[in-house]
Formats: C-alpha cells, sequence, structure tokens
C-alpha cells in the first residue's frame, strides 16, 4: 500500500466529505438523542427557580461571527424564560450585539409580547472593560437611550433597576474580549451577581477555572450547551436538530487523524 | 424544497457561497465579497459608534448642559491628530488617557477576580483523587514555568508533571476548537440549507 | 513636554480609577475619588467611540489610493470604500432618525451582507482545522500522543454519538474539562495575572511607554 499517498489525501475530497457529513444528517436526521451535562442542568434550574415578573440581564457580546454557536442558547434560554414571564434587558460591549438582541426580541413581539414590558434592548456600550464596569455600577447612569432610541426612563421594564444587583441573574453570551473575564473582574468580583456564562465552545475550557471557583455560577458551552438547555426544557429545537451532524463532522475528523497517523507509522515501519 | 423569495436572503446564500469557494481555489468572486464584508463591517461600526457619541456627548452637552464632555470630544477628535504630521503628538494624550484608565482597573480587577480568587479556590483538602490533581497540578506547572532556578533533580520531575498535564489542557482547547469550528459550519449550513433553499425547518 | 504630559496623564487617571476602587470612607461610603472615577468611565466610553474611526480613515487611504492609482483589482477597493459610506449612511440614519424605510433597510442589509459573509469567513475553519488535523496531527512523541487522546476524548465526549458508542465518554470528557484542564487553564491565569499586574504597573508608573509611540 501507498502509505505516503494515503498520508496525502487531495484537501479538497477532505472538504467534500466533511460538507456531506454534515448536510446529509441535517436534511435526514439521525435523532441520537443528547443527554443534559451538569452545568447545563444547573444552569437551566437557576432559570426555571426565576420566579416571574424578576428581570434577568443578557450581555450579548458576539459578533456574527460567532452567532451560529452562541444564538441558540440565547434562544434556547430566551424561550425559557419567557414562557415563564420572567423579563429581560439586553445590553452588548460588541458592536454588533444589539442586532441579535433585536432579532430576539422581534420574534417574541410577533407572538404577542410586548417591547419595553416584557423584554428591552439597551443598544451597545463601547469601551470594553470600563464600559462594562460604569454599567454593572449604574445602569440607568450609563444608558441614556436604548437601541430604539427610546428614553431608558420610559420603559416600564427599567423601573427598580440601578445596578446589576437588580437584575435575579446576569448572563454574559459571549464570544471573546470583552467578556466573560472583564464582566468578572469589574462586575462579578466587586458587586456579587449571580453571573452565568453562555459562551462559544472554542472559549469553554478557559471559562472553567471561573466555574470551579464560584465566581460563574453555571455555564453552557456552544451548540452543544444549546441542545442540552433545550433537552432539559423538553423542547428540543435548532440546536438539538443539529447535533447529528455535529457528531458526523467529529468522526470525520477522527477518521482523518486515524488514517493520517496510522499511514504516518506504516511508513515509518516500511521505510526501516 | 421551499426556495425563498426574499432577495436578502438570495444575496447572503450567494455571497455564503462565494466565501466558501475560497477554499477550493482563489477566485475574484471571492475576493469581491471579501472586500464587500471588511467595508460593511467597517460602515457599521461607524454608525452604531455615532449613535453612541450623540447619546453620550452631544445630548448631554447640548440639551443637558453638561459642557465638561466637551473635553473627551476633544480628546476623541485628537485620536486622528496621528494622520497628521505636524501635529500627529497629541495623539499620545487621549492613547494615554484610555491606556491610564485600563491599566487602573486592571491592576484592582485581575488582583481581585484572577489572582486571590483563583488561589483562594485552589486551596483544597488532598482528601480526594481530584483535590491532589488540582493541587499538585497547580503547583507543579506554575513550577515548570519559574525559570530563575535551574530545573534538575526533584524541580525537573515536579515541572514535568506540568508539562503533561499541560498537554492535556492543550488537547481539552483543540477538541473545543474543533468542536466550535464545526458549529460555525453548522450554522452556516442551516442558512443556506434552511433559509435559502427550505430544504430543512428552521 | 510631549512625552512628559501623556505619562502625568496615564498616572493620576490611573491612579483615580484605582484608588477609588480599593479605597471607602471611614463610614463605608464611597471615597471622594469615586465620583472623579466614573466621570472618567463616562469620558472612555466617548473617547472609545471616537476610536473605532481610526480604523476606517485607514482603510480609507489605503484603498482610496488603490483606486487612484487604478492598482489591479480596485475595483474591489472602489466595491469596500461604497460599502463603508452605504452602511454608515443607512445605519446612521435609521439609529438617529426616524424613517420607516431605513429602520427597514438597515437589519435587512446586516442580514444579507454583514451577518452571512462574517459567519462564513468563519465557518471555512472548519475546513482548514479538518485539513490540518489530517496533515499535522501526528503522534511523533509521547505528549502529542497525550495530547491527541485528549482531544479525541473531547470529540467523543461531546458530540452525541460518542455516548451512543460507549456511555462513558461524556464522563470522561466532563472529567476532563474539570480537573486537568481547569488546573492548566487556572495555572495560565495566575501567571498572566501576575504579569498583567507588573504590567499595568510599569505603565501607570510611566516605565513602560510603548502606548506612546516612536520618538519624538
Amino acid at each position: 500500500m501507498d502509505w505516503k499517498k494515503l498520508q496525502n489525501i487531495d484537501r479538497r475530497i477532505i472538504y467534500i466529505l466533511l460538507i456531506l457529513a454534515t448536510v446529509i444528517p441535517m436534511i435526514n436526521p439521525i435523532g441520537i438523542p443528547v443527554s443534559v451535562g451538569a452545568s447545563a442542568q444547573k444552569f437551566y434550574n437557576f432559570m426555571d427557580a426565576i420566579p416571574a415578573g424578576d428581570k434577568v440581564l443578557f450581555s450579548m457580546d458576539f459578533a456574527a461571527s460567532g452567532a451560529p454557536d452562541i444564538v441558540p442558547e440565547a434562544k434556547a434560554v430566551m424561550q425559557h424564560l419567557m414562557d415563564k414571564g420572567v423579563k429581560v434587558v439586553s445590553i452588548a460591549f460588541w458592536d454588533n450585539g444589539p442586532m441579535f438582541a433585536d432579532q430576539l426580541m422581534k420574534t417574541y413581539e410577533d407572538q404577542g409580547f410586548e417591547y419595553g414590558v416584557d423584554f428591552a434592548n439597551l443598544g451597545y456600550i463601547p469601551g470594553g472593560e470600563t464600559a462594562i464596569k460604569r454599567f454593572g455600577e449604574d445602569v440607568v447612569g450609563s444608558v441614556s437611550k436604548d437601541f430604539r432610541n427610546n428614553s431608558i426612563s420610559s420603559l416600564p421594564i427599567m423601573e427598580g433597576i440601578k445596578d446589576t444587583r437588580d437584575f435575579a441573574a446576569v448572563i454574559d453570551f459571549a464570544a471573546g474580549n470583552p467578556g466573560t473575564e472583564e464582566w468578572i473582574r469589574q462586575v462579578q468580583g466587586t458587586l456579587g451577581i449571580n453571573f452565568f456564562v453562555a459562551c462559544a465552545t472554542v472559549s469553554v475550557p478557559q471559562a472553567m477555572p471561573f466555574v470551579n471557583s464560584g465566581q460563574v455560577t453555571a455555564l453552557l458551552g456552544g451548540m452543544r450547551g444549546a441542545a442540552e438547555y433545550e433537552t432539559a426544557m423538553g423542547k428540543p429545537g435548532g440546536a438539538v436538530a443539529k447535533m447529528d451532524a455535529q457528531s458526523l463532522g467529529h468522526l470525520l475528523i477522527i477518521a482523518f487523524i486515524a488514517i493520517g497517523n496510522i499511514a504516518f507509522f506504516m511508513d515509518k515501519k516500511q521505510a526501516r | 424544497m421551499n426556495i425563498s423569495d426574499s432577495i436578502w436572503v438570495w444575496i447572503g446564500a450567494l455571497g455564503t457561497i462565494a466565501i466558501f469557494s475560497f477554499v477550493f481555489k482563489e477566485n475574484p468572486v471571492y475576493r469581491f465579497c471579501e472586500h464587500l464584508y471588511v467595508g460593511s463591517a467597517a460602515g457599521y461600526a461607524i454608525s452604531v459608534n455615532l449613535k453612541s457619541i450623540v447619546d453620550s456627548a452631544w445630548t448631554p452637552i447640548t440639551q443637558e448642559g453638561k459642557i465638561v464632555l466637551i473635553i473627551p470630544v476633544i480628546f476623541g477628535l485628537l485620536l486622528y491628530a496621528r494622520f497628521f504630521k505636524n501635529i500627529a503628538w497629541l495623539s499620545r494624550w487621549p492613547m494615554s488617557f484610555l491606556v491610564g484608565v485600563g491599566s487602573g482597573l486592571a491592576i484592582y480587577g485581575v488582583v481581585n477576580s484572577q489572582l486571590i480568587a483563583q488561589v483562594r479556590a485552589s486551596l483544597l483538602p488532598l482528601t480526594s483523587v481530584n483535590n491532589v490533581v488540582m493541587v499538585i497540578g497547580l503547583l507543579s506547572i506554575l513550577l515548570y514555568f519559574f525559570f530563575s532556578m535551574e530545573h534538575t533533580g526533584g524541580v525537573k520531575h515536579a515541572a514535568s508533571v506540568g508539562r503533561w498535564i499541560m498537554m492535556v489542557t492543550f488537547g481539552v482547547s483543540f477538541g473545543n476548537v474543533v468542536m466550535s469550528r464545526i458549529s460555525l459550519l453548522l450554522g452556516t449550513m442551516e442558512t443556506i440549507l434552511g433559509k435559502w433553499l427550505g430544504l430543512i425547518a428552521l | 513636554m510631549r512625552r512628559e504630559v501623556p505619562l502625568i496623564i496615564t498616572f493620576v487617571v490611573g491612579m483615580i480609577v484605582l484608588f477609588a476602587n480599593i479605597v471607602t470612607s471611614a463610614d463605608g461610603s464611597d471615597f471622594f475619588l469615586k465620583a472623579w472615577s466614573t466621570e472618567i468611565e463616562n469620558w472612555i466610553i466617548i473617547v472609545s467611540a471616537f476610536a473605532v474611526g481610526l480604523a476606517t480613515v485607514n482603510l480609507f487611504r489605503i484603498h482610496g489610493d488603490n483606486i487612484t492609482r487604478q492598482r489591479p483589482g480596485w475595483f474591489n477597493s472602489l466595491a469596500l470604500l461604497l460599502a463603508i459610506v452605504v452602511f454608515a449612511v443607512v445605519g446612521s440614519i435609521a439609529r438617529l432618525g426616524s424613517s420607516e424605510f431605513f429602520d427597514t433597510l438597515n437589519p435587512n442589509l446586516y442580514d444579507a451582507i454583514i451577518a452571512p459573509l462574517s459567519a462564513a469567513m468563519f465557518a471555512m475553519l472548519a475546513f482548514y482545522i479538518a485539513s490540518s488535523a489530517y496533515r499535522a496531527f501526528r503522534m511523533r512523541s509521547l505528549e502529542a500522543t497525550v495530547m491527541l487522546i485528549a482531544a479525541i476524548l473531547i470529540m467523543l465526549g461531546k458530540a452525541p454519538v460518542g455516548e451512543m458508542i460507549w456511555s462513558k465518554f461524556p464522563t470522561i470528557s466532563t472529567w476532563l474539562m474539570d480537573i486537568p484542564n481547569t488546573v492548566g487553564q487556572r495555572a495560565i491565569m495566575i501567571g498572566a495575572a501576575i504579569g498583567g499586574f507588573a504590567t499595568s504597573l510599569r505603565i501607570l508608573l510611566g516605565i513602560e511607554r510603548g502606548h506612546l509611540g516612536g520618538a519624538e
């Protein structure tokens, strides 16, 4: 066998196989069950225990590049909170963030929920870590108008909100900096808020020390986290539907790593 | 198949395919879409930050009489002095302002949340295997990066334990990176298959 | 004076912000510096908003030059600059004015161009990671083998198919995330925190002057 050739398969074949491995199960789902991990269950349990009428803050700190990983998490948590009558306020420290929050809220406006009463989008504040600190300590003082140009004081949902301690939970939907670390450094560490993270899968390893130390109460990791949350809710949705494709994608990459290594060792053995 | 009739969906889908064409071969269509993306992202950022300037500076100055906010506006404008040779040195003032505040905030935040809190979380009783791994592992990794003494004898062995744990850490990171990239691909595929071609339910 | 004034600015604002955080008055209320620190933080938000335009000015300089000199691919540069203008104008009118046309056009443009193109740019990485993992991830040493096994266990543990193959894969991957990974990331974080503290202190004291740029 030509082991050298097996180590140099044309990359276009790999690309086409990867496309097929992801497209086919999306069109014809296999239905592999998704179990709920401890962290996702803890996240769900906390949100489930929030009484109706309380408010939760979404910090939409991601761009379109991280959206496929993070938006499913935001959709799942938003659905849970809207079903329970918990109100949602969103802020963003990435300039793309408010657009995603707005898209999310428009879906619920079409279902009869009311902007300004059930949810509000406070827009974007530039300044990174400094802006997070400012907002964390004084919500109303750092934002004068929301994303739709309404005065903050005119929104019924903002009644009784002074700083982030007035929210039942703060959830950071994060894809990088500014994000989780900045929130922990400037707000969680000083004000002691209930802080949750729903981040891109790639950010999960760096967030684990904060989960372990208790600075982050619970964490959702990427699309898998969203799928686990949907399963915990008993309402499998888009994230669960994509898990079959995720599985086949992983198996394909593992297979190619195995092929490459087997060919490498057999080639070395042959050379000896 | 229920192909979308929205021009916006078609533009997005065709742009996505144009970007993907790069993995097979670089081509002029990809190049055009790449430039379009960079320009649109920059223009979007301008519009968002302009609103921020209006809400946080223009309105307070003109309608609430907060004249002192003229100072940060001047600082902001001074950032652009770097493009003029004679007054480029003035752009150091706003940069120093930004860096000074960032450093001041970082000192407190980093020490409180990333140093003290993390060390406190590492002070575990050695009553379980996991706790032993956590404490010994942390000490050995910190020792691995301590270059003020030569790594010989016992120190070398202790540091090598740290290196092995770091290999596991990097492997875990790689596994998560693979998962993340495939998730991004799936999201894009969902746009093409669902939003555009209507082959999957959204 | 051209270097001294910036250093003084850095020191003064940095110290105000730092001491406002760590010192409280004798009666437990906010230190007087807190009000100054809050005002400085408001100023940062304004200055940061202006900073975004710097990249755009550079884009205009570089691509404007391409267009005026008619370099190969200059029409791409023209498309880039037109996109900047269109998105800036449409977005600004939508955000600052009240026009239904622009209120509809802005999110449509975002959903048609920025969102899909940005997502596609990063989705391409899936292809590259598959190809590079196949070509470069070799078990050349024991350490590389440990790294590879950890990566594969995570991939199998996180994908639902892994649990189907062996029910213990999720448990193993959770343990890897919770224990060795946490230890490694924590050690890196502690090291970075010490380094960050030292660098920030050096900046405040004027020992580190990289942010001031070149000579003069």
